[in-house]
């Protein structure tokens, strides 16, 4: 008996508080009448064998004591589908919160590629975590429902005709298919926002040599929006996976807003611009290779703007299918086409044009520094103000000696928008080709001095400008006469005048290599 | 798993499945007269229907907490058993499920004597 008594230990020790000790007496009185019966049936008493058999067969302890219990699982068969399909979803969505989360601190707080990986990992090890914390809540709250359920009736009290529409798509979309264009959207938005830190990233190596041309900046928010209103769709379908109107006019929105901006895009006429200063990386054969990349883009965009009317005409279609109210149909349509319309007409109209001098206040400020690179930075702060380059001067001033002076003004309304590259050189035939290579770039002569360095003798310097904003920067192709005598240079400028160039600037210059020079500086418009 | 084992296997899933309903109507049937918990198992036994002890006794205090069953401790062959019989309630529960109980099975007769089912045809050959 001391196994009987072993046996009832174990099991009340699983038993429900309150009835341990009734259930453990009856208990013990069945197994007990189990032996006697046994034992009248051999005619002897049982060996421990023999009571372990008995024992065995009634059931290991736990599970014997299990059955008493009234609540014999955490969620009953009537919720537990719909906690599934709960927690499937509420897991789905903490991984998209967790990649949006790893993706915006990446692109917020990340220097270099090489922290962007180090943030999404971070970020990503978060969601073990994150998961386990679901599906610890969705079964709490499940289990808690099911307890209440003796109180919830679902009764005959519901509408057949309040069921959703019938769903178009026999097939629907694939919610795996659409976890992948979530994951993948999310992971462009991210790319758009390291792009701007980060050119290497749509250049590759020629981020060394190559600048994005102005219309990128002009268009970078618009397509930020429609990623992540794609992102925004895609999430929806992931949710609903069968076709809804409501996701046709949307998808058709965002498409319609991706061909006003690849519209805008294709206007500006060029997309990569030389960097400026010119590295030693830089090929010999930049300009062709520039024209190729632009090229590449023309094609591309051309590629888009099929897909895109493709994309919409299936959107129309579809709903065409679903017979839905024309008048609805129009409405929606024509909303994106407003939205757009705005767009459209910066990208069509020039620029707009500067508000009356008279009626703003002008500010003025004056660089002074006998240092070219010095100038160059300052005048960029300056430029970065809002203040644009007014006039150039080079010589002594009572302060600081042998100096350039730069004045630069600034109207109370005025915006940052231009570049400024100082080139300095001794060397007439140097100056021109690094004149062409900003002006290649976009820059546009608009002043030179004589400048008196600490170690470089006395050096022309050339100031150049870019207007950020302007849709297609006018190009130019210099050339600098530089000459001793007037009549020379007389005969050089009209030679240089029949072949179209037009005398920008004059300079008198004492170089190291040529003595008291004239020097003279002619462009004349290429590709216009 | 081999299919003969899955087969076997959701077998005997079915068969608890279709036992569970009619233990209770037979215990329910089994107690219009008082019984104690081994004794009333081996009643079972003897009719045929086989049951665990892990599943009957609780399933008694079970129909008692719902009750359909009345218990009182009682000594006999000096050692105080509980005794388990059907209340009223238990009685009435018991004349509406057997009532069920032939009405599903003169339907589930009347399937099988369809012409067309071939499972009438292994039903009436015993195979």
């Amino acid at each position: 008996m001391d196994l009987l008594k072993r046996y009832l230990q174990a099991v009340k020790f699983f038993l429900p508080r309150g009835q341990q000790e009734d259930i453990i007496r009856e208990l013990s009185e069945n197994l007990i009448s189990q032996f006697e019966d046994r034992e009248e049936a051999l005619g002897r008493p049982l060996t421990e064998d023999e009571q372990a058999d008995i024992l065995r067969a009634h059931g290991h302890p736990m599970l014997v004591a299990g059955r008493y219990r009234s609540r014999q699982q955490l969620i009953g068969p009537v919720f537990f589908p719909i906690y599934l399909i709960a927690l499937q979803a509420g897991l789905a969505i903490a991984l998209i919160v967790t990649l949006v989360e790893g993706a915006l601190t990446a692109a917020i707080q990340a220097r270099a590629f090489d922290h962007v990986i180090q943030h999404i990992v971070a970020t990503l090890l978060r969601y073990p975590g994150r998961a386990l914390m679901v599906f610890g809540w969705t079964t709490l709250c499940f289990a808690a429902l099911d307890l209440a359920q003796a109180h919830v009736r679902f009764t005959h009290a519901w509408d057949p005709r309040k069921l959703p529409e019938l769903r178009i798509d026999e097939a629907g979309h694939s919610r795996m298919h659409s976890l992948f264009e979530v994951i993948f959207i999310w992971a462009g938005i991210v790319w758009l926002l390291l792009v701007p830190r980060m050119p290497f990233l749509i250049l590759g190596p020629a981020a060394a040599f190559l600048d994005a041309a102005p219309i990128w900046r002009t268009i970078y928010v618009p397509i930020l929006l429609l990623a992540v209103g794609s992102a925004g769709i895609a999430l929806f379908t992931f949710i609903r996976p069968h076709w809804t109107p409501a996701r046709s006019y949307a998808r058709v929105a965002v498409n319609v807003g991706g061909l006003i901006v690849m519209v805008m895009v294709a206007r500006a006429g060029e997309w990569f611009l030389p960097a400026v200063p010119a590295p030693a990386s830089a090929p010999h054969n930049l300009t062709g290779l520039i024209d190729l990349i632009n090229i590449g883009v023309q094609v591309g965009l051309a590629v888009a703007v099929f897909i895109n009317v493709a994309e919409i005409a299936r959107e129309l279609m579809r709903l065409k299918r679903g017979r839905h109210n024309a008048l609805m149909h129009a409405a929606l349509l024509a909303l994106p086409m407003l939205v757009g319309a705005p767009f459209l007409a910066v990208a069509a109209s020039e620029p707009a044009p500067a508000p009356p001098v008279a009626a703003a206040r002008v500010e003025y400020r004056m660089l002074a520094t006998n240092k070219t690179s010095t100038m160059q930075a300052e005048m960029q702060d300056a430029a970065d103000s809002g203040f644009q380059f007014g006039g150039v001067m080079g010589g002594e001033t009572s302060f600081g000696g042998s100096e350039v002076v730069v004045i630069m003004t600034r109207l109370a309304t005025s915006k940052p928008r231009y570049q400024y590259k100082l080139l300095a050189t001794n060397k007439t035939s140097t100056m021109q080709r690094e004149m062409q290579e900003a002006g290649n770039a976009g820059f546009e002569y608009r002043g030179q001095t004589v400048f008196k360095s600490t170690f470089g003798g006395k050096e022309v310097v050339t100031i150049l400008e870019r207007d950020r904003d302007a849709p297609k920067p006018p190009r130019y192709e210099y050339r600098l006469l530089a000459t001793k005598k007037t009549s020379t240079l007389e005969k050089e400028l009209q030679e240089a005048g029949a072949e179209g160039f037009v005398f920008v600037g004059v300079t008198v210059a004492e170089t190291a290599i040529g003595g008291s020079e004239i020097v003279a500086i002619t462009r004349r418009p290429v590709g216009q | 798993m081999p299919a003969a084992d899955m087969d076997n296997a959701l077998f005997e899933n079915l068969r608890l499945e279709l036992r569970r309903g009619c233990l209770i109507v037979a215990v329910l049937a089994a107690l219009r007269s008082e019984q104690y918990g081994y004794t009333l198992r081996k009643l079972l036994g003897e009719h045929g229907l086989q049951v665990d002890e892990g599943t009957l006794y609780p399933l008694l205090r079970r129909l008692e907490t719902q009750g359909l069953l009345v218990s009182e401790w009682r000594e006999e062959a000096k050692r105080n058993k509980r005794f388990y019989r059907l209340s009223d309630q238990g009685t009435q529960m018991l004349t509406h499920l057997l009532a069920e109980w032939r009405s599903i099975d003169s339907s589930l007769q009347g399937i099988l004597s369809e012409p067309h089912h071939g499972l009438a045809q292994a039903v009436s050959t015993g195979r």
